[in-house]
C-alpha cells in the first residue's frame, strides 16, 4: 500500500476513534460519577447508622466520589487504545462500510493476500467511503437519558442526606472529642515521661519507678482502640500506681519520729537548738545543731558535760525502739561524755552530725520523689477527670446531674468505697464515711458512655486519703467475727442512723444477696473495666 | 464487451447486469433466483433448483445457456434412465474395408451447461454417473477417462411434491451442489405476464450477451476478492455452529443429525466475493455472507426426525444460526 494512502487510511480511523471515544466518554463519565455516588449513598446510610463522618464531611466525600468516578469513567474511554485494526472494526460496525476499513488495514498489515490491482481497488474504495461520511453526524454525541436520569436522582437523594440532621452527628461530636481529649492527654503524658527522663534530680532507678505507670498509661492511650471507659480506668490506675508509689517512698513524719528525742533534749538548755530541731522534724538543722555542740563541747565544764550526758543518753533512750542507729550514736556520745573522754565525745557527736546530715539529704531526696509521684498522680487524676468529662458538653442536665450526684447509684458505693478501703482492720466504719459521700463527687463519664447519648452516668470514685480523718472505731466481739449470727447485741452497739432497731436486718442475712448483685454485676460487664477490681475488693472485705 | 482475460471490476458488473437483464427478457420475476443461479455459475459450480412444475425452472437454464452462448444439454432424468445414457457409450461402426471398431459417443453431459431435469426420478445408479461428472468433470467409460467442456455446469431441478418413485439424492451428493434454490410460485402481476408474454403472437428471446470466456474471467476476476480475518473466521463459525454439538442454536441442537460441510464454507465464501463485486465492493462483508447463507446451507442440514416430524424448514434453522453467530 501506498504510504500516503495507508497514513490517510489510519488518520481517517484515528478521527472516527476520537469520536467513537468522545461517544463513549458521555456515556462513562456519568456512569463514573454515578457510581462514585452509589459508594458515597453506601457511606452515608453508614454515616446514619455508625458515627462516622458530619454531614459536612459526607457532602465532601460525596464530591470527591462522583469527581473521582467521573474522571475514571473519562480515562476508561481514554485511555483504552485499540490497535488500527480494532480502530478498523470500529469504524465499519460503526458507520456501516461493511467492512470495508477492516479489510483494507488488513491487506496493509499483509493479513490477507490478495492481487495488487485488488489492494489498490479496495484501499481506494475504503478512503473514498471513509471520507464520504461526515462522522460526526454518524456518530452523534448523545446523552443517555436514563444514566443522567439516574446520575439526578442519586444527587437529590444525596443532598438530601447532606442537608438533613444526621442522627449520629452528637454521637460522632462526642466520640470525637473523646478521641481528641484521649489524644491530648496522651501528648500530655508523653511530655511529663519526657521532663522525668530530663530531671537531673532523679537517678535512673527513681526515672524507672515514676516512668512505669506513666508509659504503661501512655501505651494503652496511644491504642487504636481505646475506648473512653478504658482510658479513664487506665489513667486511674496509673494516678493510683503513682499514689502508692508516693506513699511507700514518703519519709515517715520526723516530728513524731523525733518527738520523743526532743523531748529528752528538752530539759537541757544546752541542747536548745538541736530540740528545736527535733521539734521541727528537721535533719539538716538537728546536723547543724549537733556540730555545734560538737564544736562547744571543750567550753563545758563539768557539770554541763554530765547534764549534757544525761540528756543525750535520755535521748538514746527515746529513740531505742524507733531508730537504732540514731540511738546508738546518742549513746556512744553520751558513754564519751560519761567517762569524760571530750574527744571521744566530739568524734561520737561530728559523727553523729555527718548521720543526720546524711539522713536529711535522703529525707529530702525521698521527700522529692514522693511529691513528684504525687504531683503526677494529681495530673494523671486531672487527665482522667478531663477525658471522663470529653464528650460531655451538651448532654442532658439528668445526664450531667447524675454525673455529679454523690447519691446516685455509684455514688453511695464509692462513699461505702473509701470506708471499706479506709477500714482494713474488722469492720470500721467511722466519720470517713461521710466526709467521703461530700467528697465523693468524682467525674462522671456524663453522656460519654458507648450509648452517647443514652449512656448511664457512671461515678467514678476519688481515692481520698484517710489517714488524718478521725474514726470512731467499733470494736467487735471475738464471738462475733467467728459465728456472725450471735451478734444481735452488736447490733445496738453499731452506730446507725437509724434509731428504730426492729427495722435493722442482721448484716450477714443480706451480705449473700448484696454479694450476689455484686457477682452478677460484674459478670455482665456492666462495671466500667477499671473499676472491676474495685468492686470486687470492697465485696471481698465485707465479707463476714 | 471488454477482452475476457483483462476483465475490470466494472466490466464484470456490466456483464453481469447484461446477462441478468437478458435473461429477465424471457424469464419475469425470480430476480433471486436468477441472481443466485449466475452466482452459482460465476462461482464455478452446480445448482439444484428446487420447484413445483411450471414455475420456468428449465426456461430459466435454457435461457441462460442461450444468453452466456454456452453449449446447453438436457437430460431428462426418468426412472430408466441408464449411466450410458448420460456419459456416453462406446459404439460399433464400419470404419471401411470391412473393418469395424467402436467409437465412444458422448453422451448429452458433454456441454458447457447441462441442465438435469429432476434429478431426483433417476435411480442412485444414473445419479452417480452425473455427479462423478460434476465432481471430476470427467467421464469414465470402459476404462476410458474424457475431460468435458469448460466451463462446466450442471443445473439440477428436482420436484418437491412428487416424492413417489424417487431417489432422493443422498447427503454426500447433495453436498456437491453449491447451491440449492427454492423456486417459488410468481406472484399474481408476475403471473399476469407471464400469461401476455407466453399466450402472445411473439415471445420474448434472449441473446448471448456473454460468452464461455468471459463466465472463466469473471471466475478468475472473483477468487481475487479479499476477505477480512474477522468475516472468515465468522464463515468457520457459521460452519461449526450447523453441528449439533456445542452449538449456540438450540434449533441446530434440537432438529440436525448433521451439519454442512467445508464445501459449505466454500460455497459461502465464494459466492460472498461474488456478491460483493455485484453490489460494488472490492471486499467480502458480512451481509455477503448472510445472503448467501440459505442457500449454501439449506441442503447441507441434515435434519434428524423430529425436526422432520414437526416440520422445521432448513432455512428456519439457518435463519437462527445467522443471529446467534455473532459477527
Amino acid at each position: 500500500m501506498a504510504e500516503g494512502d495507508y497514513l490517510a487510511l489510519t488518520k481517517q480511523l484515528a478521527a472516527v476513534n476520537g469520536r467513537f471515544r468522545l461517544q463513549q466518554s458521555l456515556i462513562w463519565g456519568p456512569r463514573g460519577a454515578l457510581l462514585g455516588l452509589l459508594l458515597a449513598a453506601i457511606v452515608a446510610a453508614l454515616a446514619r447508622l455508625r458515627p462516622l463522618l458530619t454531614n459536612q464531611e459526607l457532602g465532601m466525600v460525596a464530591l470527591g466520589l462522583a469527581g473521582i468516578g467521573l474522571v475514571v469513567g473519562w480515562l476508561w474511554a481514554w485511555l483504552k487504545r485499540p490497535s488500527l485494526n480494532q480502530q478498523a472494526r470500529q469504524a465499519d460496525a460503526a458507520l456501516g462500510l461493511q467492512e470495508r476499513a477492516t479489510t483494507a488495514v488488513e491487506i496493509a498489515e499483509g493479513a490477507i493476500a490478495t492481487t495488487p490491482f485488488f489492494a489498490n481497488q479496495q484501499r481506494q474504495d475504503a478512503l473514498a467511503q471513509l471520507k464520504a461520511i461526515d462522522v460526526a453526524a454518524a456518530l452523534p454525541l448523545n446523552w443517555n437519558r436514563r444514566d443522567w436520569l439516574l446520575l439526578a436522582l442519586a444527587i437529590v437523594l444525596l443532598g438530601m442526606a447532606v442537608w438533613l440532621n444526621n442522627p449520629q452527628a452528637e454521637r460522632l461530636a462526642t466520640q470525637r472529642a473523646i478521641g481528641q481529649a484521649i489524644a491530648e492527654e496522651a501528648n500530655e503524658l508523653e511530655a511529663l515521661a519526657e521532663e522525668i527522663r530530663q530531671d537531673p534530680n532523679l537517678n535512673e532507678a527513681q526515672q524507672e519507678e515514676l516512668l512505669a505507670p506513666i508509659e504503661e498509661a501512655l501505651e494503652a492511650l496511644q491504642a487504636s482502640d481505646t475506648s473512653q471507659e478504658q482510658a479513664v480506668a487506665t489513667l486511674s490506675e496509673a494516678s493510683t500506681e503513682l499514689r502508692e508509689l508516693s506513699e511507700s517512698v514518703a519519709p515517715p513524719n520526723l516530728q513524731e519520729e523525733l518527738a520523743p528525742a526532743a523531748e529528752a533534749l528538752a530539759e537541757n538548755r544546752d541542747t536548745t537548738e538541736l530540740t528545736e530541731a527535733f521539734q521541727d522534724g528537721s535533719l539538716n538543722q538537728a546536723s547543724a545543731a549537733t556540730a555545734q555542740l560538737a564544736e562547744n563541747l571543750p567550753t563545758f565544764n563539768e557539770e554541763t558535760l554530765s547534764q549534757l550526758a544525761d540528756a543525750l543518753a535520755q535521748t538514746s533512750e527515746s529513740l531505742e525502739t524507733t531508730d537504732q542507729p540514731l540511738s546508738e550514736a546518742f549513746q556512744e556520745a553520751a558513754s564519751a561524755l560519761d567517762a569524760q573522754d571530750l574527744a571521744a565525745a566530739q568524734e561520737a557527736l561530728e559523727e553523729l552530725a555527718a548521720e543526720l546530715a546524711e539522713r536529711g539529704e535522703e529525707t529530702a531526696v525521698a521527700e522529692a520523689l514522693s511529691q513528684q509521684a504525687q504531683s503526677l498522680a494529681d495530673q494523671l487524676n486531672e487527665s482522667r477527670q478531663t477525658v471522663a468529662q470529653a464528650g460531655a458538653e451538651g448532654t442532658s442536665e439528668d445526664q450531667q446531674q447524675a454525673a455529679g450526684d454523690p447519691q446516685a447509684g455509684e455514688g453511695a458505693t464509692s462513699g461505702g468505697l473509701g470506708g471499706g478501703q479506709a477500714g482494713s482492720e474488722g469492720q470500721t466504719q467511722g466519720e470517713g464515711g461521710t466526709a467521703e459521700l461530700e467528697s465523693g463527687r468524682g467525674s462522671g463519664l456524663g453522656s460519654a458512655g458507648p450509648r452517647g447519648g443514652d449512656a448511664e452516668t457512671v461515678f467514678v470514685p476519688d481515692a481520698v486519703d484517710l489517714s488524718n480523718v478521725e474514726g470512731e472505731d467499733v470494736e467487735l466481739p471475738a464471738e462475733c467475727r467467728a459465728n456472725p449470727a450471735d451478734c444481735g447485741g452488736l447490733l445496738n452497739e453499731t452506730p446507725s442512723e437509724f434509731e428504730d432497731e426492729t427495722s435493722i436486718v442482721p448484716y450477714t442475712d443480706v451480705f449473700g444477696d448484696y454479694q450476689d448483685a455484686a457477682n452478677e454485676a460484674l459478670s455482665d460487664d456492666y462495671i466500667p473495666l477499671g473499676l472491676k477490681g474495685y468492686v470486687r475488693d470492697y465485696f471481698s472485705s465485707l465479707e463476714p | 464487451m471488454s477482452e475476457p482475460q483483462t476483465l475490470s471490476i466494472e466490466a464484470f458488473r456490466e456483464t453481469a447486469v447484461l446477462i441478468q437483464n437478458e435473461v429477465g427478457k424471457v424469464i419475469v420475476g425470480q430476480e433471486d433466483v436468477l441472481q443466485f443461479t449466475l452466482i452459482g455459475i460465476l462461482s464455478g459450480g452446480h445448482v439444484l433448483l428446487e420447484g413445483v412444475p411450471g414455475l420456468g425452472k428449465t426456461m430459466l437454464v435454457r435461457t441462460l445457456g442461450r444468453v452466456l452462448d454456452l453449449q446447453f444439454s438436457r437430460i431428462q432424468f426418468t426412472p430408466d434412465l441408464m449411466p450410458a445414457d448420460i456419459t456416453g457409450t462406446d459404439i460399433m461402426e464400419d470404419r471401411g474395408n470391412g473393418q469395424r471398431g467402436f467409437r465412444f459417443q458422448q453422451g448429452p453431459v458433454f456441454a458447457n451447461l447441462v441442465l438435469a431435469d429432476e434429478i431426483n426420478r433417476a435411480t442412485p445408479k444414473t445419479q452417480s454417473a452425473l455427479l462423478e461428472a460434476m465432481q471430476e468433470q470427467t467421464v469414465t467409460v470402459a476404462t476410458q477417462t474424457y475431460s468435458l467442456p469448460k466451463p462446466f455446469f450442471v443445473l439440477a431441478t428436482q420436484n418437491p411434491i412428487e416424492q413417489e418413485g424417487t431417489y432422493p439424492l443422498p447427503e454426500a451428493q447433495l453436498d456437491r451442489f453449491l447451491f440449492k434454490l427454492n423456486v417459488g410460485f410468481p406472484s399474481a402481476d408476475e403471473l399476469n405476464e407471464i400469461l401476455m408474454r407466453t399466450t402472445a403472437g411473439q415471445t420474448a428471446q434472449a441473446t448471448a450477451v456473454a460468452t464461455g470466456e468471459h463466465v472463466v474471467a469473471m471466475q478468475q476476476l472473483a477468487r481475487n476478492v479479499p476477505i477480512a480475518t474477522n468475516v472468515s473466521q465468522h464463515v468457520s463459525q457459521l460452519i461449526v455452529a450447523t453441528h449439533p454439538h456445542g452449538s449456540p442454536s438450540e434449533l441446530v441442537q434440537k432438529y440436525v443429525r448433521y451439519g454442512a460441510s467445508p464445501r459449505g464454507g466454500q460455497a459461502l465464501v465464494l459466492g460472498a466475493k461474488i456478491l460483493a463485486l455485484l453490489n460494488g465492493r472490492y471486499n467480502v462483508s458480512f451481509d455477503d455472507i448472510a445472503a448467501i447463507a440459505p442457500a449454501a446451507l439449506r441442503h447441507r442440514l441434515l435434519l434428524n426426525f423430529e425436526g422432520q416430524a414437526e416440520g422445521i424448514t432448513a432455512d428456519a434453522i439457518v435463519a437462527d444460526l445467522l443471529e446467534k453467530v455473532q459477527s
